[in-house]
């Protein structure tokens, strides 16, 4: 009998583990509903808490958790931590956990966060944790509330199309980190190869213009590499030309013409072709390096290798910031179009998780963090006198050995209100703003591609152009052959599928937005 | 004759020089390696004696030696109470498995062994750690997760089951209760299965850093091995990303870039590699006889 007991004891025991171990999805989406009740609650505090705005002694205390990557974990976190809390207490009468995550671990590490369903406020988003894939996942809540009640200022500041970028079906999901948000590309050439040869810049006015330069480095220059393609820098595609705009957010391989009023959609067009053929062209003159598909290109760079370079953000200074890169030589730009946008591409953002114990403090937060220069000035630098030192006027310079020196203005704020760094020229915000204003704008930069529909389609099509695009944008393999195999390959993955709902939501997109009747 | 014998012995003796030097030489060029000057390396590629000496990928890793030691002292800790506690319950869940007459181990062995084919998967594990565990930033977040590996218990308990039960039976006849015949005749019988198995488990608690990254935010409890991954990330990040470099005044010609990698395997791996000769001479028995029955 007490054997008996014994069994059943065991059995039920084991049972129950094993339960609780198939459970704990059960968990999750338990947790998943929790954070979609909770923002439920969260909007009942903006109503509560909105007669207290204003006031920071009213304000109950709270501490709020912020997660954004950094390329290196700081020393100093702790203490800059700190001050930025002497801050915010003062104003808001928060608190703020500062939760940098190294750059390597902040994709994984947040979506088992976000998957876990665990309480915070604040996280980054941007080009390695999309925005609108968060947003279709619940991962983050809409702020339009938010905004306009807890943070005017920084509402009036960022200019429309950005809020634009940002929202996904009618509502805004994050707030940009304002930066340069043009794109002009072009050729960077090291400057004593264009000297010795006595490269006529004026007569490039486009990439196959270049060839008769490479030809003669190829000639006279045996240990140089005519030109920097390696497989994960491409010459193509181009997002626009003048005679294309890409549909961005897809695979880059749509384009609609420019002034086309009927915005019809080319899939694949000649002219992207004759950029692959053009790349298998310098391959085979050897302009091209031998093993450019699987080596690489910044084991050559560094050494001073490369002659041309193909880049896509030709920004003011870039010269400066590329000279290091190139062995120390001296480069030369050549830009091949002029400065244009895709609208606002929410490369960096922050965004409020929908579990948020507090949306509208962390709201204030960010409003706080956009508009106190002296706060992001402290995130981005450290202590001044302990991390940096004034020079002249908005210069700064980092003290030597410098425990605090993230360097990544850009994931904390609107770099507009940053402190200069020695070699930055003294306008460079001026002129950052006024090329963000000035590019041509891509007429259908705020389309955003719904992917689930065809989530297996794109897997598929991207498996396909993984095994063929270091070849094939290096020239490596020969396009003409190429093209049809590829091409069949893609039709099997799905390509027409994936196209035709691409078509759908595009058309549904024009007529949303009044492009189209 | 004689002479015979000493081409054949001089034979064997070659053979395991070579053999001897094809596992030590890459040991060695890792180590000239993370001594040698980054601009030779671009040069002459790896070489076993370096052209031109320098200690700067010491100098970028040991930057803020401060955080490194802590580091140590952190995977140290972890290592040492995992190991312990780990090779303890390994082998106390093994015996009792292992057990003829204890009525239910087929169960028990397939309640273990169950676990090795299904696992809850990474989110719902960070839901028990994080959320009902609270564990977060917590050394035992470290050391709980990977505390007990079924694999180690199957090998621990094909071991223990050759241990011929007539030993316990005399051992009880003369008057010995469970505990004492755990502590005082299995636990000594097995020493070549825990040496080896100690030092499996220690490998694994002295080469974790995935879970750190899920449950360590606080500095100062990172192990190393997250503080070198992380260093590593941060390296590919800087060489690829040129425009924080030019801020930064990195002549990228010249930063430590495939020599810190070698020192990272150096101070990473460096202590465990000291460890293991010590192991040896366990390791072979223990792990044949598990893998008999494992």
């Amino acid at each position: 009998m007490k054997k008996r007991l014994f069994g059943v004891l065991a059995f039920v025991l084991l049972a129950a583990s094993v339960l609780s171990g198939c459970g704990g999805n059960n968990n999750g989406n338990a947790n998943g509903n929790g954070a979609s009740s909770t923002e439920g609650s969260g909007t009942e505090g903006v109503q509560s808490a909105a007669p207290d705005s204003g006031n920071a002694g009213e304000l109950k205390p709270v501490e709020l958790t912020w997660y954004y990557p950094l390329s290196q974990l700081q020393a100093d976190q702790a203490k800059v931590q700190e001050e930025v809390n002497k801050i915010v207490k003062e104003k808001i009468n928060a608190t703020v956990k500062l939760m940098p995550v190294a750059i390597g671990d902040y994709v994984q590490k947040m979506n088992t966060v976000l998957a876990a369903g665990e309480k915070f406020d604040i996280l980054w988003t941007g080009y390695m944790l999309k925005p609108e894939e968060l947003v279709r996942k619940g991962a983050i809540q809409p702020m339009d509330a938010l905004l306009d009640e807890y943070a005017p200022e920084l509402k009036a500041d960022v200019p429309q199309v950005m809020w634009d970028g940002l929202s996904v079906d009618g509502e805004i999901y994050g707030i940009p980190n304002q930066q340069i948000n043009g794109s002009r590309y072009g050729f960077i050439i090291q400057k004593r190869f264009a000297d010795k040869y006595k490269l006529d810049t004026a007569s490039i006015k486009k990439i196959a213009d270049i060839e008769p330069f490479l030809a003669q480095i190829k000639q006279n220059e045996p240990d140089i590499i005519p030109f920097g393609v390696f497989g994960t820098s491409f010459i193509n595609p181009q997002s626009h030309d003048d005679k294309y705009w890409v549909v961005p957010g897809l695979d880059d391989h749509f384009y609609i013409k420019t002034d086309d009023p009927n915005y019809t959609l080319y899939r694949y067009p000649e002219e992207e072709l004759d950029n692959f053929r053009l790349a298998s062209k310098w391959y085979k003159e050897g302009y091209i390096y031998k093993d450019a598909a699987t080596e690489k290109m910044n084991d050559y760079l560094t050494k001073g290798q490369i002659a041309v370079d193909f880049n896509v953000t030709l920004k003011p200074g870039v010269e400066a910031e590329v000279k290091a890169k190139n062995g120390g030589n001296e480069v030369i730009t050549v830009p091949l179009s002029d400065w244009f946008s895709n609208g606002y591409s929410a490369t960096t953002n922050q965004s409020i998780s929908r579990t948020a114990p507090n949306p509208e403090r962390a709201m204030m937060l960010l409003n706080l963090v956009n508009t106190d220069k002296e706060l992001y000035n402290l995130l981005c630098n450290g202590i001044a006198g302990v991390h940096y030192e004034k020079t002249t006027g908005d210069y700064i310079k980092a003290l030597p050995d410098s425990r605090y020196l993230p360097n990544m203005d850009w994931v904390f704020g609107s770099v507009f209100n940053s402190y200069l760094k020695e070699g930055q020229p003294e306008n460079v915000w001026e002129e950052t703003k006024k090329i963000n204003s000035d590019s041509e704008v891509n007429p259908v930069g705020a389309f955003k591609f719904n992917s689930e529909p065809v989530n297996t389609e794109i897997a598929n099509l991207n498996a396909v152009w993984g095994e063929y695009k270091r070849g094939l944008v290096t020239g490596t393999l020969d396009f003409e052959e190429t093209w049809p195999v590829l091409y069949g390959k893609l039709k099997e993955a799905g390509e027409e599928k994936y196209v035709a709902e691409v078509t759908k939501q595009f058309e549904q997109f024009l007529k949303d937005k009044g492009l189209k009747k | 004759m004689a002479r015979k014998f000493e081409f054949s012995k001089l034979f064997i003796n070659l053979l395991f020089t070579v053999l001897s030097l094809i596992v030590i030489l890459p040991f060695l060029l890792v180590i000239a390696v993370s001594l040698t000057d980054e601009k030779a390396l671009t040069q002459n590629g790896y070489q076993f004696i370096p052209t031109s000496f320098s200690l700067d990928a010491y100098r970028y890793l040991l930057d803020a030696p401060d955080i490194l030691l802590r580091a140590y002292g952190v995977t140290l800790t972890v290592t040492v109470i995992g190991s312990l506690t780990g090779l303890l319950l390994t082998a106390m869940t093994a015996y009792v498995i292992s057990r003829q007459d204890y009525r239910y181990n087929r169960v028990t062995t397939f309640y273990v062994f169950f676990t090795m084919l299904f696992s809850g998967g990474l989110v719902p594990s960070y839901i028990l750690i994080t959320q009902y565990l609270h564990l977060k930033d917590s050394l035992w977040a470290l050391i709980l997760p990977i505390l007990l590996s079924p694999f180690n218990i199957m090998v621990m308990k094909g071991f223990m089951s050759k241990i011929p039960h007539e030993i316990i039976e005399s051992a009880k006849i003369d008057g010995a209760r469970e505990f004492r015949i755990f502590f005082r005749i299995i636990l000594p019988l097995s020493t070549p299965a825990l040496a080896t198995l100690g030092l499996l488990i220690s490998f694994t608690y002295w080469n974790e850093w995935f879970n750190a990254m899920l449950y360590i935010d606080d500095p100062n409890k990172v192990p190393l091995q997250l503080l070198l991954v992380r260093t590593l990330n941060s390296i590919e990040f800087l060489t690829t990303n040129s425009e924080f470099t030019g801020q930064l005044g990195i002549d990228l010609a010249s930063f430590p870039n495939s020599s810190a990698r070698m020192a990272i395997a150096v101070l990473a791996g460096g202590p465990m590699v000291v460890i293991f000769p010590f192991f040896q001479r366990f390791f072979v028995k223990g792990l044949t006889v598990g893998s008999l029955k494992g």
